[in-house]
């Protein structure tokens, strides 16, 4: 396998220079979006920075509890994103997503290392809590798995509870000729997963033709055979897939609970 | 079958319904009228279960309307609101909708007691493939009305059944509702504004 190549200071500055071109446009049409560009990307840069310095460490330690410290870190951060993007009330949604968010991400991540990636096999070593929680490959798979049940959950619980609300009709039309809670809020969650499985299922159909994925790009510009990539890549499109569907359920399953009162009505979600 | 005592409900200080009782026998029907904003929906919303009241009670079919029993009260009655479309592709799908409930599988639907059924309202059964935006809100209103008839609750809840009909269609409405229930023994309540649907109930609400 070839080395790594480096990315530069130099380089990495005359990449970031092309920013300067999405701030032009953004100024010129008076999009509002230029300040909140310019503190993002310098707010990456920094983050970027820093959990590097701290992976780093992690890294070179490598211990299972701390890795999986740092997962329930990530997963703190994803949870509070995620019911701020949406506008739910931190009361409802705090708690249901970060079960779902942690729950799914540590059993499909685990399922990956150990059932598909066969760490143990390929290491030729026992399993065991180092092995699958090592910072090598538990942090990455955990991040990614984290990062794609963000954007589905945000949209999808936005879709399912504006859509109760908006259309309160239909809801207490199905209750009221005697549908379950579960029946009455069918058709508003068949909604949301359309909404927000749309945009993976039209990413899917277009891999390696239109959409070359940033894991795989990644793996080839880091020196891997493109035959791996290929494999780690329809691997992770699964498991992300897969994963944003689990957590939707487990969330809105747990949210379904503190968002309706004892006669089915949908209670004031909206809100801090 | 349905019992309403002494009942009040407020939107946080405004009182929109202060000690109502209206008892209603199995077969009859009873009107709710009464000016806009006096509280007639809110108050067939509250016999659903929909609305929190402050004091009284509302018994259905013996049983009082509670957190724990809401949900056998509400398999005892067939529930229309005002104006609604459900984004069904067709009028069959959307009348077929709360037959797909568990609690209404035993019921039986067929385009032949859909048929008999919307000859009473005056609607053709070349309606059933239509979309339901393709129909005016009028024949929207009877096609739910006919659910209502062919889920073949003891209790039905109509808000305005006809606001949206003509006074020939109203009749329809009339003489369908006293078939429901004379022949069939449904019970109905319903909010309206028309004066010849007030003249079919055997009692009526003046609020």
């Amino acid at each position: 396998m070839e080395q790594t190549l480096d990315i530069s200071i130099l380089g990495l500055i005359i990449g970031l220079l092309l920013m300067a071109i999405p701030l032009y446009f953004f100024r010129k049409y008076k999009t509002g979006l230029v300040r909140s560009t310019i503190v993002a990307t310098l707010r990456m840069i920094v983050q970027l920075v820093l959990i590097g310095l701290y992976l780093k460490y992690l890294f070179q330690y490598d211990l299972w509890y701390v890795n999986l410290l740092w997962g329930i870190i990530m997963c703190v951060v994803a949870t509070v994103t995620c019911v701020q993007r949406t506008n739910i009330k931190r009361s409802i949604l705090m708690v249901p997503v970060a079960v779902g968010f942690f729950t799914t991400a540590l059993f499909i991540s685990i399922y990956f290392l150990a059932l598909v990636l066969r760490l143990h096999e390929s290491m030729n070593i026992n399993l065991s809590l180092n092995l699958l929680f090592s910072a090598r490959y538990f942090i990455p798979i955990f991040g990614l798995l984290l990062g794609n049940m963000l954007g589905v959950n945000v949209l999808a619980l936005t879709t399912y509870y504006e859509g109760i609300q908006r259309e309160r009709q239909m809801y207490d039309y199905m209750l009221g000729n005697g549908a379950t809670r579960a029946e009455a809020t069918a058709p508003f969650l068949s909604a949301a997963i359309h909404k927000s499985f749309i945009p993976c299922i039209a990413n899917m159909m277009v891999m390696g033709i239109v959409a070359l994925p940033g894991t795989m790009i990644g793996q080839i510009l880091g020196g891997s055979d493109p035959n791996i990539a290929i494999k780690y890549q329809m691997m992770i499109v699964v498991i992300t897939f897969v994963a944003s569907i689990i957590s939707l359920m487990a969330t809105v399953s747990l949210a379904n609970r503190r968002s309706f009162d004892r006669y089915g009505r949908l209670i004031e979600v909206f809100g801090k | 079958m349905l019992k309403i005592s002494h009942l009040s409900l407020s939107y946080g200080s405004k009182e929109v319904l202060h000690d109502i009782s209206f008892h209603l026998q199995r077969g009859e029907i009873g009107g709710v009228r009464g000016e806009s904003g006096c509280g007639k929906t809110s108050l067939l919303r509250a016999v659903m279960g929909f609305e929190r009241f402050s004091q009284g009670t509302i018994e259905v079919d013996g049983v009082s309307l509670t957190a724990d029993t809401i949900d056998s009260i509400r398999q005892r009655i067939a529930y229309m609101p005002q104006e609604l479309s459900l984004p069904s592709p067709t009028i069959w799908e959307m009348v077929r909708l709360p037959f797909s409930f568990k609690a209404n599988r035993g019921k039986v639907l067929t385009e032949e007691l859909l048929r008999k059924e919307w000859e009473w309202l005056g609607l053709g059964a070349h309606l059933q493939g239509h979309s339901p935006y393709s129909v005016s809100v009028g024949q929207r209103q009877r096609i739910m009305l006919s659910v209502c008839g062919l889920l073949g609750k003891p209790l039905i809840v109509i808000d305005e059944p006809t606001s949206a009909l003509d006074e020939e269609s109203t009749r329809l409405v009339a003489r369908y509702l006293r078939m429901l229930s004379s022949e069939r023994g449904t019970t109905i309540l319903m909010v309206t504004h028309s004066h010849s649907l007030a003249e079919t109930c055997d009692k009526v609400l003046q609020l």
